[in-house]
């Protein structure tokens, strides 16, 4: 094959000059207002005031207001203004996870002012049908926005599918096979030792005959979400965790993660002591993971009494003003043990 | 009594067990390796009596999942000849492949937003959306699928092997007739060598014609998949061929026609499109404003701009292919013309990955 030099080297050069000016392009023109739509958190560190001194990752449960609530303020500005003489931001997308947060305090700079982060860390995020969400496909699509410092890479990766992006039909399956054959290991006489199982037998009989379905399946959702012991070695969610703490000591910045209250009342009722304990262990199990790393851990699974919970029909970690106030607080009274002028 | 099941359920039941149950290209590779029997049996071809040449022809890699559907005699004369790597067929593969990467990624892919948000909430947008979002579909499995048919020639075009055309610019087309000679050709020539041709062609009674020519539509719809929308969408085109041939009629201006029966296959992708016949009547009741949805879509206007681009493209190069299009220009108009292509890819390619409509198929 004879190739003319002079031709392909002409050639190679304006493809080069191409790809150079459509990344200048895309990154002063269509970038920032990409980012709002496909990777929000990005596009709220490009916004952060970098003076702040302490950053806050969170998701839905920082900015999830009841509509009777007179306080309207998120947890992180109730944070922020139980610190005086300090400046505390949050960012936060909803069904974000620590997978997600991960990229984000990668892209802290290490020479910036902010030196403590808080990361929220939610013990749903280490269940099953969070794992296996079929969600995930789109978070990770988004994640294709925070892989390195060049936007227009970033795009095209999403842009041809460069993540990973499983099947609802896959996960799905994955799930319905972890429920029926994951056995829960207890050192007590647990009489389910499957999700299945535990979810078969529940009963909630009516007086006039029947059955109070809309419990039965709160009471479902309950077991599945909390029913489970985090496997240290293939949680998913651990490595992003053990990943983050790397970073940060790299990096020099304090870390708090605030362990989110959930509802262990209405868990106890709903379903009963056994699932408590589930919830209960894998907070131990946290609690003492981290805390040996070094990590400053804030215990809210308790934190919150049932009645705060904005959503009684579901699982969620959504409070009202008097619960995330008091989120807010264990958090901040962590905080001030640390921040020094 | 109840255990039995009706017709309609036993049918469902099959469908459903066959959309499931099939892998990726198998109706590509099943019509390539039909042809090959047929033809063998016909005797218009010797039969092939190495395996691994047999195999390479059926599993040819560019055109393996959605074609174009390759005669055995075409393809295989070629995999047999040796193949040097010659400048001249990259350069002809590089650009087929650009264009097709343009057609896929910024035109297809692009309005793969707008259809997909008519398509699953036609309730929830004014009736001009519904009709831009159909009107959209059109274009974007045209983009989609004439993309990957050329990044496929492109590809083969690299190891110095010619694939067939599959499409010659299908919504210029001024009839249904003309329309299926220009749309997926290697699929219609399919149908029509070995199915139309061999019931008899239209050398037969009036109504065994209209018989086969029914039953080529219908079979070419579920061809794509084992859904009611596919045999709707099959059977539409029958009957439009049809009306065509008994009541002729041709207006003065070309391009009346050209848009009459852009709409008529418009309005068939409606079929074509949906998930299940209640989405595609939902979408026609958008159409007509009974929906009384009142949102706007917030799709980027530049991609109306991109459409029209995409169209000047294709008005310019006429009957040629794009790689021999761009040979009659001088060295610094093609490159002018492959940067801009690189430069719309880059930047204003659909974020979204989407993949090949027809790789489901």
């Amino acid at each position: 094959m004879e190739v003319n030099i002079k031709h392909i080297s002409f050639k190679v050069l304006a493809l080069a000059l191409t790809v150079s000016i459509s990344a200048f392009v895309y990154k002063k023109i269509y970038w920032v207002p990409e980012l709002k739509d496909q990777g929000p958190m990005l596009f709220n560190l490009l916004e952060f005031e970098w003076h702040n001194d302490v950053l806050y990752l969170g998701e839905s449960s920082n900015y999830w207001i009841a509509p009777e609530d007179q306080d309207k303020r998120t947890i992180s500005d109730m944070i922020n203004d139980s610190l005086p003489g300090f400046r505390l931001s949050g960012m936060q997308v909803p069904a974000y996870h620590a997978g997600m947060f991960l990229p984000i305090v990668n892209m802290i700079d290490p020479a910036s002012r902010v030196k403590h982060l808080v990361v929220t860390m939610n013990l749903r995020s280490f269940d099953k049908p969070w794992i296996l969400s079929t969600q995930e496909g789109a978070l990770m699509r988004a994640k294709c926005f925070y892989y390195n410092s060049n936007p227009i890479y970033n795009r095209m990766c999403a842009a041809l599918g460069y993540y990973e992006n499983p099947s609802a039909e896959s996960q799905d399956k994955k799930m319905l096979e972890a429920f029926e054959f994951d056995t829960l290991k207890v050192d007590f006489p647990l009489q389910f030792k499957t999700i299945k199982r535990w979810c078969e037998q529940e009963k909630f009989p009516l007086p006039q005959g029947g059955e109070d379905f809309p419990k039965r399946e709160l009471a479902d959702h309950y077991i599945k979400a909390y029913a489970f012991q985090i496997d240290t070695n293939t949680n998913p969610r651990i490595k992003d965790f053990d990943a983050i703490v790397k970073v940060c000591k790299q990096k020099n910045i304090k870390l708090y993660f605030n362990l989110m209250a959930e509802n262990i009342e209405w868990a106890d009722s709903l379903v009963g002591k056994e699932l408590v304990y589930f919830m209960k262990a894998n907070r131990d199990l946290l609690l003492a993971r981290y805390s040996s790393m070094g990590v400053v851990m804030v215990d809210n699974l308790e934190s919150v009494p049932g009645g705060y919970f904005g959503e009684k029909n579901w699982t969620t970690e959504h409070y009202n003003q008097f619960g995330r106030l008091i989120v807010a607080r264990n958090v901040a009274n962590s905080l001030k043990k640390n921040l020094k002028r | 009594m109840q255990d039995l099941v009706s017709p309609h359920q036993t049918l469902k039941g099959l469908l459903d067990f066959l959309g499931k149950s099939l892998p990726v290209g198998i109706s590509f590779y099943t019509f390539q390796t039909m042809s090959y029997t047929l033809d063998v049996y016909y005797k218009r071809a010797k039969p092939e009596r190495h395996l691994g040449q047999f195999a390479l022809f059926v599993s040819y890699f560019p055109q393996l999942v959605a074609g174009p559907i390759e005669r055995f005699k075409h393809l295989n004369e070629q995999l047999k000849v040796e193949h040097k790597l010659v400048y001249k067929n990259l350069q002809l593969g590089f650009r087929l492949m650009l264009y097709g990467f343009f057609v896929k990624m910024v035109i297809a892919d692009n309005l793969s937003y707008t259809v997909s948000s008519i398509f699953n909430d036609p309730g929830k947008w004014k009736y001009y959306w519904n009709i831009i979002g159909v009107l959209s579909f059109g274009f974007q499995i045209y983009a989609d699928f004439f993309g990957y048919s050329l990044i496929a020639q492109g590809v083969a075009k690299l190891f110095g092997i010619e694939l067939m055309d599959n499409f010659n610019r299908p919504y210029l087309s001024a009839n249904i007739s003309e329309f299926w000679k220009r749309w997926h050709i290697s699929l219609s020539t399919w149908f029509r060598d070995y199915v139309y041709i061999p019931l008899g062609g239209n050398r037969v009674s009036h109504s065994k014609w209209i018989l086969n020519i029914m039953l080529v539509f219908v079979l070419s719809g579920l061809w794509h998949g084992a859904n009611y929308t596919f045999l709707i969408w099959g059977t539409l085109h029958g009957v439009f061929y049809l009306v065509e041939r008994f009541f002729p009629f041709s207006l003065k201006f070309k391009c009346l026609n050209v848009l009459i029966t852009f709409f008529a296959v418009s309005f068939a992708w409606i079929f074509f499109r949906a998930e299940n016949l209640e989405q595609a009547i939902q979408v026609i009741n958008g159409l007509l404003g009974g929906l009384d949805g009142q949102r706007h879509l917030d799709t980027q206007p530049y991609i109306f701009l991109l459409l029209l681009i995409f169209g000047v493209l294709e008005l310019a190069r006429g009957n040629k292919r794009f790689d021999q299009f761009c040979a009659s220009y001088s060295g610094i108009q093609r490159w002018t013309l492959y940067c801009f292509l690189i430069f719309c890819i880059l930047t204003v390619c659909g974020s979204e990955y989407s993949a090949f409509i027809y790789f489901k198929f």
